[in-house]
């Protein structure tokens, strides 16, 4: 069987490329017998790889038909792409993003030889921006979207569906009243004696908020959303500035008001009952407000506080098996009562003097 | 009890809080936490080790099956005929579904079912029919299953001899727990570490005394090991033997 060699040679030593520049190079092929290659597909991509399953996007595709392929010589095809611009590169514990130009000949009657290369896609000066308009989200991809056709037996099967689901919840609903009221009213039990809690996170908002009519029936049916939850944006050895505030109904002691800032991977592997799920965290900077208060009914309180961002390149992610997750938990400890607990969604951007 | 007296402590600009706990609340606030690491330059992943990724994070089916270590001599050749049920029968981890991806390559485009629970799995029709996990289905659609004219390939938590002979076909019992000895394992693993070879020269490796000591935690769940040496690659700094 000939031997054929594929290597991908980039136009930059340190394969450093930045959003928005040209990825260069060079597809070489070297063959050790006359080989008729039926076609060349050079791939620019981006996928994930560590402990989770494998998520993978296809950016980018060139298709080449080169001619036969002569022994001893090093046959080049030239290459250019755009880089992206994100996911940006990450390597962490379990998860590690990667971009990559990968080529494949397609040879007739014979094992098709592949390559791939990594390059790394660092943060450029229009990343800030880019970020801060829509939150890095790779779960939706279009081929996972319905056809005509599966959407309109969706629609028939909705009726039975919801039926089924309301003779499910009349069955199992005693236990669903007792478990979800433990653990929806929990912070409604809190605020029956710290009153409504607030809590603002400052920095610039990532995506678009919440339409306000959506957000105002949500509030009135929970009755303890202040306002809609946004990500705010942190930044690499940045701060993260915020209050709490709130106004006790009654007189509370208060073991501790603690704020924690926490960075995850979190990473599936496998799937159905072999699924499981790992995570790895990156960073916990704890700050305790208060510790060991008492406060007085109806003099609201604002306690603020400022938490250091870890000068890491973990940008938030997420696709279908892997993610990045930063948020700001922050936790009101009563001793004897339910806690007060909320997680705020934080998004790691770069910082926009990145470059 | 006597309490302490009440005192106002200020916490920020314009708020105090009344406290009769001591003086416990600061008047900033302050940080408790392990830390963090400090930032490293990104640079091609797993360079260092000269290696493209983590040998034992998870592969695809493809990659996992082309790199399996599995003695399946004969057993091909007798699936090209229907009657035949092979269950690869064993414990979580210990490399069912690896046999079945192994012998799933060698019948390019036979059709494979993952079957999960609580789910109705589609089983189509095709010859060999490969099943994962074939225990989760329900023992009238199992025995519809082995009704067809074909044969199967399926991992199984439970022993299904008895089912597939009642169903009139020949059962064939793989149990890769038993097949898995120190040196087929050590084999396995610098297949993995081969796998994810960056360039030519030297790469890490799993020592014997090393295989002998996973075996020894872990006896015969691979997948647990693997978990193991991927923390071992993750935190190791260069070129050398790995040490758990």
């Amino acid at each position: 069987m000939s031997k054929c060699e594929l290597e991908v040679v980039f136009d930059r030593d340190d394969r450093t490329y930045r959003p928005g520049e040209p990825v260069r190079g060079e597809v070489v092929v070297v063959t050790d017998q006359d080989v008729s290659c039926k076609g060349l597909t050079v791939e620019l991509l981006w996928q994930t790889h560590g402990a989770g399953n494998t998520d993978r996007t296809v950016l980018e595709t060139l298709a080449l038909a080169p001619g036969p392929w002569s022994p001893g010589l090093r046959h080049r095809y030239p290459f250019s792409f755009t880089a992206p611009g994100r996911p940006l590169t990450y390597h962490g514990h379990f998860l590690n993003v990667d971009h990559c130009v990968a080529a494949r000949a397609d040879l007739p009657w014979a094992l098709d030889p592949k390559v791939c290369e990594e390059y790394l896609l660092l943060p450029g000066p229009e990343s800030y921006r880019e970020h801060l308009a829509t939150p890095v989200d790779f779960t939706v991809t279009p081929s996972a979207t319905s056809g005509a056709a599966a959407k309109a037996i969706g629609w028939l099967l909705l009726p039975v569906f919801l039926v089924l689901l309301a003779a499910l919840l009349v069955m199992v609903l005693p236990l669903v009243l007792v478990i979800g009221g433990v653990v929806l009213l929990r912070r409604w039990f809190a605020e029956r004696r710290l009153g409504r809690v607030s809590v603002e996170v400052n920095g610039p908002e990532v995506g678009q908020p919440a339409e306000p009519g959506v957000a105002k029936s949500v509030a009135s049916r929970l009755g303890v959303i202040a306002r809609p939850f946004t990500p705010r944006a942190i930044t690499p050895g940045g701060e993260v500035r915020f209050q709490v505030r709130f106004q006790p109904r009654t007189a509370v002691d208060v073991d501790r008001v603690v704020v924690r800032l926490a960075g995850t991977e979190e990473c599936r592997s496998g799937s159905g009952t072999n699924a499981k799920t790992h995570t790895h965290t990156l960073c916990e900077e704890t700050s305790v407000l208060a510790e060991g208060v008492s406060f007085i009914p109806g003099v609201p309180m604002e306690l603020t506080g400022v938490l250091p961002v870890p000068d890491l390149e973990a940008y938030s992610f997420r696709a279908h098996n892997n993610a990045l997750r930063w948020k700001l938990v922050v936790e009101i400890q009563v001793p004897r009562w339910p806690d007060w607990k909320r997680d705020h969604p934080l998004a790691m951007v770069p910082g926009p003097e990145a470059r | 009890m006597k309490h302490r007296p009440w005192v106002f402590i200020p916490v920020c600009e314009g708020n105090a809080v009344l406290s009769r706990l001591g003086p416990v609340l600061r008047s900033g606030p302050y940080s408790v936490g392990p830390g963090y690491t400090r930032p490293v330059p990104v640079t091609l992943p797993y360079a260092r080790l000269n290696l493209r990724r983590n040998p034992f994070g998870e592969l695809g089916p493809e990659e996992r099956a082309a790199i399996a270590v599995v003695e399946a001599d004969g057993l091909a050749e007798r699936l090209q005929k229907p009657g035949l049920a092979v269950q690869i029968l064993g414990g979580c981890g210990c490399g069912k579904t690896t046999w079945l991806l192994a012998l799933l390559r060698g019948f390019p485009g036979a059709p494979f079912v993952k079957v999960v629970e609580g789910v109705r799995t589609a089983l189509p029709a095709g010859h060999p029919l490969f099943v994962d996990d074939a225990h989760l289905l329900p023992p009238t659609r199992r025995r519809r299953l082995f009704g067809r004219r074909a044969s199967f390939v399926l991992t199984t938590h439970v022993d299904l001899a008895a089912e597939i002979e009642r169903c009139g076909l020949a059962a064939f019992t793989v149990r890769p727990a038993e097949t898995q000895d120190v040196e087929r394992l050590e084999r396995a693993f610098a297949l993995r570490v081969e796998a994810a070879r960056r360039d030519s020269g030297p790469l890490p490796r799993v020592p014997r005394a090393m295989v002998e000591e996973l075996v020894r935690r872990f006896g015969s769940d691979v997948r647990s090991m693997e978990h193991c040496l991927y923390h071992a690659f993750v935190t190791l700094g260069g070129v050398r033997d790995v040490e758990v």
